[in-house]
């Protein structure tokens, strides 16, 4: 019997005269990695601002537990080392217990000779894998990214992909990913929504075992999904 | 090298300055030479005056820059972050900003005399402005998804405003800190005119009496060469203390 992690009952979202989200209705369960696929305008970030209640929103949102964010920019704090990003979201417990869950994310993210460098001295990459770490050390029950790879070159992108797979096979945490890259969607996720003008206009359930690797990108039935995807995501344009 | 190219364009003025007080083209009196003003300084830091006057302006000059600093980051930090606080007090500090701080010198001494709270209030109205305008802007300022970021990760509102407002306003504290530090060194000079004993603006305003213009330059020099060396070492203070400020300018 699989457990609800998230419910959403006719979300709906406006700024002003101007609906963002409409009516919209979700459910994700427990240790599910879902995408939000969707063109610039669609409502992928207000989705995930409602989510994570920054923002007022009509309807009804459901989110037992504890919820991580991680954003595509100022993610991460420039004041704070490593270790003390990571380390921000656990200020309850012994300082020992905070430094034994910091090392441990910190050898998670493959950083533990940066863990007294400050943002502004690692790269793109290794800068979004602190900000991953933060918002897993508390160890909360969904995780909400915000195009967390935007910014980041296609190289490092898909090493960043792999790595994400890597790490969400550790603990199968819920995971809520927003992209305007079908490929990485499909890649990581067990379920693939397109939201199209504050709607979600398809719903696709991926077919690829787990662990993947990339060559799964190559695949027919991998790219046939994509232009599937991609279609219905112009269609709705 | 460094050194070299700072102090070479300092030396080539001083010399030029020799050259020229010592040419007769100018009254030597009204315009001393450079070693005639270094002659005065010599005489002041021998009799001990220097030391004296030095102590009593900079303890001054500590003392308002600390008052107006505390007072204008506590002030920005809470107009820039809560509304409330920003709609009571801000037309108020708009109000009295456009004010030249000198100005307010004669009513300061009708409040407080011409005894040294005097001069430390005056200096800590004069930092107070700069130091609450660029904190308010940098409270104000803070991207939306840092604080968003934050509020996930700990509900305790103070961690908050001390962990994530207080240095993401930082860099424009800093800013308006050194405002101040320029600030107070005006104030410090024009507050000691007033019903001072001691401290540099009074032996300039002394030196002036006596038509000692060389020991006016000597303090002018000492002055100058005190706000150049307290904005130098603030610059140096800041940057130990908060490494990631340098990192994040390159």
């Amino acid at each position: 019997m699989r457990t609800m992690q998230i419910a959403v009952k006719n979300l709906s979202v406006s700024y002003g005269e101007l609906c963002v989200l409409r009516g919209i209705d979700l459910e994700v369960f427990r240790g599910e990695f879902i995408s939000l696929v969707g063109t610039s305008g669609s409502g992928k970030t207000t989705m995930v601002n409602a989510l994570a209640r920054f923002i007022p929103a009509d309807g009804e949102i459901n989110i037992p537990g504890k919820v991580g964010v991680v954003f595509q920019d100022y993610s991460v704090f420039p004041w704070m080392t490593v270790y003390e990003n990571i380390a921000f979201g656990l200020q309850n417990g012994k300082r020992s217990k905070i430094a034994e869950i910091v090392g441990q994310h910190l050898k998670l993210v493959g950083l533990e000779d940066r863990a007294d460098r400050y943002p502004a001295q690692l790269s793109g990459g290794q800068a979004q894998r602190v900000g991953i770490a933060r918002a897993l050390a508390p160890d909360p029950d969904v995780i909400l990214m915000d195009e967390p790879y935007g910014a980041l070159d296609r190289d490092t992108r898909e090493r960043m992909q792999k790595w994400l797979l890597d790490v969400w096979n550790e603990d199968h945490k819920t995971v809520v990913f927003i992209t305007h890259d079908i490929e990485e969607a499909i890649f990581l996720s067990d379920r693939v929504l397109v939201l199209n003008g504050g709607r979600i206009s398809g719903e696709y359930n991926i077919p690829f075992d787990r662990p993947r690797d990339e060559d799964v990108k190559f695949t027919t039935e991998f790219i046939a999904l994509k232009k599937e995807i991609l279609d219905r995501m112009r269609l709705n344009s | 090298m460094k050194v070299l190219r700072l102090a070479a364009p300092i030396l080539i003025f001083l010399l030029v300055w020799e050259i020229i007080s010592r040419s007769g083209w100018v009254s030597a009196s009204l315009f001393p030479a450079p070693s005639r003003v270094i002659l005065a300084l010599w005489e002041t830091i021998r009799s001990g005056e220097l030391l004296t006057d030095l102590r009593a302006s900079y303890l001054r000059l500590l003392l308002g820059l600390i008052g107006g600093s505390l007072t204008g980051i506590s002030v920005g930090l809470l107009t820039g972050r809560i509304k409330i606080v920003a709609d009571a007090l801000t037309p108020l500090i708009q109000l009295f900003r456009p004010l030249p701080p000198v100005a307010i010198i004669p009513l300061v001494i009708v409040w407080f005399g011409i005894g040294e709270s005097a001069k430390v209030f005056s200096i800590a109205f004069a930092v107070f402005f700069p130091v609450w305008l660029n904190t308010h802007l940098g409270a104000q300022q803070i991207p939306q998804r840092l604080l968003w970021s934050a509020s996930t990760l700990t509900k305790s509102r103070l961690r908050i405003f001390w962990r994530v407002i207080f240095p993401a306003s930082l860099p424009l504290i800093v800013a308006g800190l050194r405002t101040g530090i320029a600030i107070a060194f005006v104030m410090v000079f024009v507050a000691e005119l007033a019903g001072a004993s001691e401290g540099i603006g009074y032996e300039i305003s002394t030196s002036h009496l006596a038509y000692r213009i060389d020991r006016m330059m000597a303090a002018l020099a000492v002055l100058g060469a005190s706000g150049a060396l307290a904005d130098y070492l603030f610059a140096r203070g800041i940057t130990y203390a908060y490494p990631w400020l340098r990192l994040s300018q390159k």
